[in-house]
């Protein structure tokens, strides 16, 4: 069992503190209820930009790096479609700085125009160098508002487009700050070996002052279901044809989250899996294909992405998917099913090693209100049976719910 | 409360690095073993010299290592991942241009009989003609995406002006070399570079002594051996290349020239530099590309250690209309730093950072084994981290404007850039 302790501070802050007596260092993770789901179809990329802003520094201290550094922290981030999680990490001789510094820019982010200007072009850069400059970069682009008609799950957490990016103005910025950041939307987590009654007052003393702010509710409508088959080609510069299947599953919290894990590790978790073993190296159809979820909070999808061999056409490429994914309507064998299971545990294992690892997922948990079913992954994933996979893939591989975008090489 | 105030600093402690201890196995086989491990985990390393530096012809080595397990005359290559699989674990392939090998990660459980599998699977491989044929297509489509990049253009080019054409360093691919690879030059690299050289092991996790037995019986076939390697000297090209790549929208940029290595006395002063110059969020390029003007996602500056070399270099991608600029400002935050003192409170910063920096990337037993690997294959001594922090602790702003005049010269340096 891992220790934790939860508590909420009377502005409405919820802290947990995760006792790790063999770590010697410390882990400050604040998570706030805000992902681009949360923005305007026009503004999108914002909730990303806002997080490059954060590091701009705050009311009472004009730059938010320097202290930490000289402290021996360091600091990161990233925005979802679901959430922002700023972490640090430092000795933990010095965390009352890190929680300084955490908590001035919770209470009143500076705002300032030149702040703005130049994350505005640091941001702008990124997208060049990350979904424009790369082959393939801007498939998501392109697929994800095929598979969400309504849903703000239809765009990138990059955003739509630069002009949205170019279009931000410190009024935009000042309002979304006021209404997602505080501590009624926020979630605090300590890891390291700390004396819990001095970390509770040094909280306390960083934290208990922050107005509580207003708890946003989250007003989005769900995504209808999918009832018809859907399919669109591009054609870009690339090395390869591709394909990329997205099929709607329940969501992050919902019990197809983790058959959807598994059925995916039975396709492609390996390279025993099926995919690597039929499609690659026995039909020689793909150089690499994979199947994952997408974990999201309100939606979930089940993905295959596959790079086509020189000679697969692309109706060759989908009836061998299809074939594939088909077989998992059928009965799987008790060995295969253990496999994966056997894997997962290991992978568990060692991703649950890393201090900050466990402190992002306590934080994420907490959010979604299952804070319990972090230690009880494991047993989520030994519940699952064939049948319950067998059922999952009868349910989920059809063809009206299935999104398909196609890429040809120009 | 002022808000304003800052809490008090403390001094940060210093690493309690555990090393591994050594264990006696067959042959006088190097092996290390760290089993302060509080959980189920068991992670074992095999590293052999078995780089690229070590082939005759391009891509053999690389394709020999992700081969070691590709089947045996009796288990096919699907037959040997079903048996690793159904037991947890999981096998990383690992190259490079000096060494080759892998990495066992699985359960205290299943151990035992996952390190049987895979060593009786490496040491019967036949190289498969159709596994090979398979991998070379899948080699080479990775190619393809690749070459597409421009930061990929860049480093290729730089490592050839770096080291010198034809230099083992400076080994690019190119489409030609995916052709006539034969089954004979893997297998021979294998029997020449695996079964002929001791591998070094490292193992972190908790293992009985059935596990040991099975690492003594495998270390019987490895006979002794001497590195016979003759390094090359490179011979670095003080050029400015461009390499031009349509409808780029960004324009990665390389500049670096060979430096000194770990042995070296001023090294750690040198590392300071390249912190303060570009090793953190807080470095003055950082500061100037990124943060001030905008012009970037990223830029750093790095020190690079090879067997035979040690390389440092600055790197970055930049909106196309802003690569001269970026250039010039690279250069003039080297002629600053070489020619004006850091000020005492910069330097505390980069102190201070480094220390906890230190700590961080040496929390838990699997990131220890790192740190002592570093060393392990630098050859340095047991005391060089302790050394490193006492360095690091004592360095004063001189110390950071020697190095700097003596290393940071503009002629010194190679200049690449691609988009």
């Amino acid at each position: 069992m891992i220790d934790i302790e939860t508590y909420t501070l009377k502005n409405g802050l919820r802290v947990i503190l995760h006792q790790d007596k063999t770590s010697p260092i410390a882990v400050v993770n604040t998570i706030y209820n805000v992902g681009a789901r949360d923005e305007s179809p026009d503004q999108t990329g914002f909730a990303h930009l806002f997080e490059h802003l954060m590091f701009g520094g705050s009311e009472n201290i004009p730059n938010f790096d320097t202290p930490l550094q000289k402290a021996g922290g360091e600091s990161n981030a990233f925005t979802s479609n679901d959430i922002t999680n700023y972490y640090c990490t430092g000795p933990l001789e010095n965390i009352e700085t890190i929680l300084w510094l955490e908590s001035d820019r919770m209470l009143q982010l500076a705002f300032t125009q030149k702040s703005l200007d130049v994350q505005k072009s640091v941001v702008i850069e990124e997208f060049k160098q990350r979904y424009i400059n790369q082959p393939y970069g801007d498939v998501w682009h392109e697929f994800r508002p095929l598979i969400y008609k309504e849903h703000p799950y239809q765009w990138p957490t990059i955003g739509k487009d630069l002009s949205h990016i170019e279009n931000a103005v410190l009024s935009d910025v000042k309002a979304f700050f006021n209404k997602h950041y505080s501590p009624a939307n926020a979630i605090l987590v300590i890891g390291g070996n700390f004396n819990s009654a001095a970390m509770h007052q040094m909280i306390e003393k960083w934290y208990g002052d922050i107005p509580t702010g207003n708890h946003y509710v989250r007003d989005i409508k769900p995504e209808p279901a999918q009832i018809e088959y859907r399919e669109k080609t591009i054609e870009r510069a690339v090395p390869s044809n591709a394909i990329y299947m997205a099929f709607r599953i329940g969501n992050r919290v919902s019990d197809d989250h983790y058959t959807g894990d598994l059925c995916s590790d039975i396709l492609s978790g390996s390279k025993s899996a099926r995919f690597h073993e039929n499609l690659v190296k026995n039909k020689k159809l793909f150089t690499q294909i994979n199947a994952y979820i997408s974990s999201g909070w309100e939606h979930g999808l089940f993905i295959v992405t596959g790079f086509l061999t020189d000679t697969c056409t692309i109706q060759m490429a989908k009836d061998a998917i299809w074939e594939e994914l088909n077989q998992m309507k059928m009965p799987i064998e008790n060995k295969e099913l253990s496999k994966v299971k056997e894997k997962f545990k290991t992978a568990f294992a060692f991703q649950n090693q890393s201090l900050l690892n466990r402190c992002m997922n306590i934080a994420q948990f907490a959010l979604m209100d299952k804070l319990e079913d972090f230690e009880l992954e494991l047993s989520h994933y030994d519940a699952i049976d064939n049948k319950t996979i067998e059922h999952f893939a009868a349910k989920y591989f059809v063809k009206t719910n299935c999104t398909t975008l196609i890429v040809n090489k120009k | 409360m002022n808000r304003s105030i800052p809490p008090k600093l403390n001094p940060i402690k210093t690493a309690h690095l555990l090393f591994p201890k050594q264990i006696q196995l067959k042959n006088n086989l190097d092996f290390y073993w760290l089993d302060e491990v509080h959980d189920q985990t068991i992670k074992l390393d095999f590293v052999w010299d078995a780089g690229s530096k070590y082939e005759d012809k391009k891509l053999i080595s690389k394709l020999c290592n992700k081969l070691l397990l590709s089947g045996t005359n009796t288990l096919n290559a699907l037959t040997i991942n079903e048996q690793i699989d159904a037991l947890g674990g999981y096998v990383n392939f690992d190259h490079n241009a000096d060494h080759g090998g892998f990495t066992i990660f699985g359960l205290q459980q299943n151990i035992n009989a996952i390190v049987k599998i895979v060593l009786h699977a490496f040491d019967q491989v036949v190289f498969d003609e159709s596994e090979i044929h398979k991998l070379i297509e899948i080699e080479k489509k990775n190619y393809d995406l690749n070459i597409e990049k421009v930061n990929v253009l860049a480093r290729r080019a730089f490592n050839q002006q770096l080291f010198g054409e034809g230099h083992y360093y400076a080994k690019n691919v190119v489409p030609a070399d995916f052709e006539n690879i034969k089954q004979k030059e893997i297998v021979q690299f294998y029997t020449e570079n695996y079964q002929a050289k001791q591998p070094a092991i490292f193992l972190v996790g908790q293992a009985d002594n059935a596990f040991l037995n099975q690492l003594d019986d495998f270390s019987a076939s490895f006979p002794n051996h001497l590195n016979s390697f003759q390094p090359k000297v490179p011979k670095q090209q003080l050029t400015t290349t461009h390499i031009p790549k349509e409808k780029a929208v960004q324009t990665a940029i390389r500049i670096g020239k060979l430096c000194i290595d770990k042995n070296q006395a001023d090294y750690t002063h040198f590392q300071m530099m390249n912190t303060i110059l570009g090793g953190y969020f807080g470095s003055r390029l950082m500061k100037n590309i990124r943060e001030e003007k905008g012009y970037t996602y990223g830029i750093g500056s790095g020190i690079s250690t090879l067997e035979n070399a040690t390389y440092f270099f600055i790197a970055t991608e930049v909106g196309k209309e802003n690569m001269q600029l970026t250039i010039d400002e690279i250069f003039s935050e080297m002629k600053i730093l070489s020619t004006t003192l850091v000020s005492e409170e910069e330097l505390k910063i980069v102190k201070n950072y480094l220390l906890g920096s230190f700590l961080k990337n040496a929390d838990g037993p699997i990131p220890m084994m790192e740190k002592f690997k570093n060393i392990y294959f630098a050859k340095l001594p047991e005391n060089y981290y302790s050394n490193y922090f006492q360095k690091v602790q004592a360095a004063t702003p001189a110390d950071i404007l020697n190095v700097a005049k003596k290393y940071l010269k503009p002629d010194s340096f190679t200049i690449v850039t691609a988009g």
